[in-house]
């Protein structure tokens, strides 16, 4: 691909939003790779779309827009990848790795795994803090629809974080 | 379970090593994308060149060798070469729909679902179009100047091996298209389709 022309708006933009879309990487792929893959296709299709961003919907809106549409649609490529052979640091004989400092969130991880895409899409607006009216501009579905399904996506987690 | 606690830590996570400059950006656009749609654009641009070079080639044989009878193939060609074109450039524009994610997630789902199902049909119509053309002209040239080289007595044989192989090569095809076709997307489509249940579910009585 020859050299982007990246204009400093967008730069910033990204330099703004890029841990959540971080986030939405993670939360939707287990894999590190996938996680990558998935972040560089959703900064390509931004990039793509930057010049016709007319403003008409909020900045934020916009992107969660992309970065939602790209993380649901992205055909899951390693899903079928068959698992690597157990290993550990013992056996190898390595230094041990540093502590995760995210390790108290495993848990919330753990639990949104196991929700549907829709689900899992809700549970990450919410816990972006997104208001209602946004979340259903992002997922093109009705205000009062939002709710329905937000009470019970957080009365499944809880269930979900309980038995964990 | 305090959701607002999660949410504030949830904002707190270490980020992973990210770009923050320019370079950066421009350092990770140039990364050769790994998208299925990506791969697939370079795919059928590769088709659409080796299926001209292919025509082109046989045309040249076929007058090089001045075929009598090349007017009516072109006649049976044409058409052929016509909608496998069609097809190539229905794909190419299908795949290039394909990369726009600005609409909210149920339209996008949606759409990707219908142009999908298009690019299914795109993909089956220039397999079996290629391949009509492919086995049409080899059973020509089987009978045109193969068959008058066998004994008379068992041209009607050898006629009949040509046209079951013609047609059993067409009959493979279509099953390997509608297999490959089904293997590549259809786990896919099932769960877009499962996607977009989900949104439309208690929209009504919401």
């Amino acid at each position: 691909m020859p050299a982007a022309v990246v204009s400093p708006d967008f730069v910033a933009t990204l330099a703004q939003y890029q841990p959540l879309l971080r986030r939405v990487c993670r939360l939707y792929c287990p894999d590190v790779d996938d996680q990558h893959d998935l972040y560089q296709e959703i900064v390509l299709r931004l990039w793509k779309a930057w010049p016709s961003f007319e403003g008409r919907a909020k900045r934020s809106t916009w992107l969660y827009r992309i970065a939602l549409n790209v993380a649901i649609s992205a055909r899951r490529q390693r899903q079928r990848r068959p698992q690597p052979a157990r290993l550990s640091i013992a056996t190898l004989d390595l230094p041990n790795p540093p502590p995760d400092p995210d390790s108290d969130l495993a848990p919330l991880y753990h639990a949104i795994a196991q929700l549907s895409d829709v689900e899992k899409a809700l549970i990450w607006l919410r816990l972006e803090g997104r208001p209602q009216e946004e979340m259903a501009d992002i997922l093109g579905i009705s205000h009062g629809n939002i709710r329905v399904k937000m009470h019970r996506v957080l009365e499944k987690l809880r269930r979900l974080m309980g038995s964990g | 379970m305090d959701f607002d606690h999660l949410s504030s830590r949830w904002h707190q996570q270490s980020p992973l090593t990210i770009p923050q400059t320019a370079e950066d950006f421009r350092a990770l656009l140039a990364e050769q994308s790994k998208s299925p749609v990506t791969q697939m654009r370079q795919n059928i641009w590769f088709e659409i060149g080796t299926t001209v070079v292919v025509a082109t080639l046989v045309l040249a044989l076929l007058y090089g060798i001045r075929d009598t009878r090349l007017g009516q193939l072109l006649i049976w060609l044409l058409p052929l070469y016509g909608g496998i074109a069609y097809c190539y450039f229905g794909i190419v524009d299908v795949l290039r729909g394909l990369q726009t994610a600005t609409d909210a997630l149920a339209s996008h789902v949606a759409r990707q679902l219908r142009q999908l199902r298009q690019l299914m049909w795109l993909y089956y119509g220039a397999t079996m179009l290629s391949t009509l053309a492919v086995l049409g002209v080899l059973s020509y040239l089987a009978i045109q100047y193969v068959l008058p080289h066998v004994p008379r007595t068992g041209q009607t044989k050898a006629l009949t091996w040509i046209i079951l192989t013609a047609i059993i090569s067409a009959g493979v095809t279509h099953w390997f298209c509608r297999y490959h076709i089904q293997n590549f997307y259809g786990q896919h489509l099932d769960r877009l389709e499962q996607v977009l249940q989900e949104l439309k579910e208690d929209e009504a009585a919401a």
